[in-house]
């Protein structure tokens, strides 16, 4: 399967380093598509944090190694809890000025087990959702500040279509959450030349679909071929293709885009 | 009888925000057309007044998940499975007290302890009734200020309003639209009505939304947001 890897060519093409000088701070960086958009930011030049609840340290020295030069850092967070965001914050304003370009990409699928609405408990429901959308807010409130002040800021979010099925409550909360705030936010503070970009996605190649394929007693490589074929495309998007659509957002044009939600599915919305 | 030609007379409807203006004109209305009404409300929002227009009324504590819990349970024993649950935001009391987007986590933690949640654990105390009963109708409230759905008439965005709107009411959409489709098969419908900036003065519209998921069209219609604005 193929990587889109022209886009990358694209945003090289007018700049070895488009990002050199910006900061970046990458949420669920431990995962499939975190670790992708952190190596492809730290590629055109931008300092990045690999938040995630784990330590993403060997991600990031991998990051460094391949670039040869430090640009990516560990920051070890539970985003659901507002007093370490904003502990993380306040160490990376020791060292670097602000967060430019936050990517909201954390999230987890649901309580273990349960998927349909009957069996969920609150508590299941809460502690999701404080890691899916609270966890994106309370980075954006704390990386809000800088950005108006210096009067430039970009806000990333891996969001999901509402139609997706079989997707639990406290998901799919937390991933139209993300939609919202995308179009709030781009409409409320444009004249901060502050702009968003929401990538709606289905289903992604990544370790962590797998585990939902294996949670639900399936084969694993039977699942993966299924959702490869429910793709109009015959294929799942893959992290590194999201990378290089953030990536393109990222550097584009000041104002040129702004609250766009873009629907990355492979056509099964609209086209099945 | 409505322009829809629905007939509420002799329905239950268990009613949540009935202090909201929005909550206060649908109790109003359902109770001229013959439902009768059990409200529930948020302690600090109820009022004597109100509270004792309807047949049953409890206030329930967002932080204590047991008082909504204790509140259903007395409901369901005292008027049986509603036919209708209608869950109303408090939206112009929000509305009022945000302008600004300080950085504040414990008011975004307010909110959605008081609206996402609530209707969250008022939906999971009331579904195993109708699941049972083999039928029912749910109608959310919330906000254009968020994210309404995908596609043509994606709904009003204004510049007001905040983070903790937007971010509450969006989160309700994705909620409603996966929690529809896992009710439908039980008979019980759950749709939305999204309140614009002067949704005060837009009463008639919806009053006629609400008819419209009160009615049969809500049996083939799930997880689907109308737009007032």
């Amino acid at each position: 399967m193929k990587d889109n890897s022209g886009i990358r060519e694209d945003i090289m093409k007018n700049s070895k380093q488009p990002l050199a000088g910006r900061v970046t701070l990458v949420t669920g960086a431990g995962g499939g598509i975190g670790r992708a958009i952190s190596s492809r930011f730290a590629s055109l030049g931008s300092r990045v944090y690999l938040c995630d609840v784990r330590n993403s340290g060997s991600i990031a020295e991998e990051i460094n190694d391949q670039y040869k030069v430090k640009l990516a850092e560990p920051a070890t967070c539970d985003i659901s809890s507002d007093c370490q965001v904003l502990k993380m914050f306040r160490n990376i304003e020791e060292k670097d000025k602000g967060i430019d370009i936050l990517v909201n990409n954390a999230a987890i699928q649901g309580p273990n087990g349960p998927t349909h609405f009957p069996d969920i408990t609150l508590d299941g429901f809460r502690k999701t959702f404080d890691i899916d959308l609270s966890g994106a807010v309370y980075c954006i409130l704390n990386a809000l500040p800088h950005m108006k002040k210096q009067r430039w800021g970009r806000i990333i979010f891996t969001a999901a279509p509402l139609s997706s099925s079989g997707i639990p409550s406290p998901y799919l909360a937390g991933k139209a959450g993300f939609t919202g705030l995308a179009k709030h936010i781009a409409q409320k503070y444009h004249q901060f030349n502050i702009s968003t970009f929401a990538l709606a996605l289905r289903h992604v190649d990544t370790p962590m679909i797998r585990r939902v394929i294996s949670s639900r007693h399936m084969n694993v490589e039977e699942g993966i071929k299924k959702m490869h074929e429910k793709s109009l495309t015959g294929r799942m998007i893959t992290p590194g293709e999201i990378a290089d659509l953030y990536a393109l957002f990222a550097t584009a044009p000041e104002r040129s885009i702004g609250g766009l939600t873009l629907l990355a599915d492979g056509g099964i919305t609209y086209l099945r | 009888m409505n322009n829809l030609n629905i007939s509420h007379k002799g329905k239950k409807c268990l009613l949540f925000g009935a202090n909201s203006t929005t909550g206060n004109r649908v109790r109003k209305y359902l109770e001229s057309e013959g439902t009768t009404t059990g409200l529930l409300d948020l302690k600090g929002y109820e009022t004597p007044g109100i509270q004792k227009a309807g047949s049953f009324s409890e206030t329930i504590i967002p932080e204590d998940p047991e008082s909504t819990d204790h509140a259903i349970k007395n409901f369901l024993q005292s008027c049986g499975c509603p036919d209708y649950l209608i869950l109303s935001w408090y939206l112009d009391q929000m509305r009022n007290d945000l302008e600004k987007d300080l950085y504040d986590p414990q008011t975004w933690k307010t909110y959605v302890d008081k609206w996402v949640m609530s209707y969250f654990q008022i939906l999971k105390a009331v579904y195993p009734s109708m699941a049972e009963k083999g039928s029912g109708r749910i109608v959310f409230f919330l906000s254009t200020r968020g994210y309404t759905g995908e596609g043509e008439g994606e709904g009003e965005l204004s510049l007001g309003g905040s983070i903790y709107e937007a971010g509450c009411s969006s989160a309700i959409t994705g909620m409603m639209t996966s929690i529809a489709r896992d009710i439908i098969p039980r008979g019980i419908s759950l749709n939305g009505i999204a309140l614009g900036n002067n949704f005060q003065d837009k009463w008639q519209e919806t009053e006629w939304a609400l008819n419209l998921w009160l009615s049969g069209i809500g049996t083939y219609s799930c997880g689907q947001i109308y737009r007032v604005y």
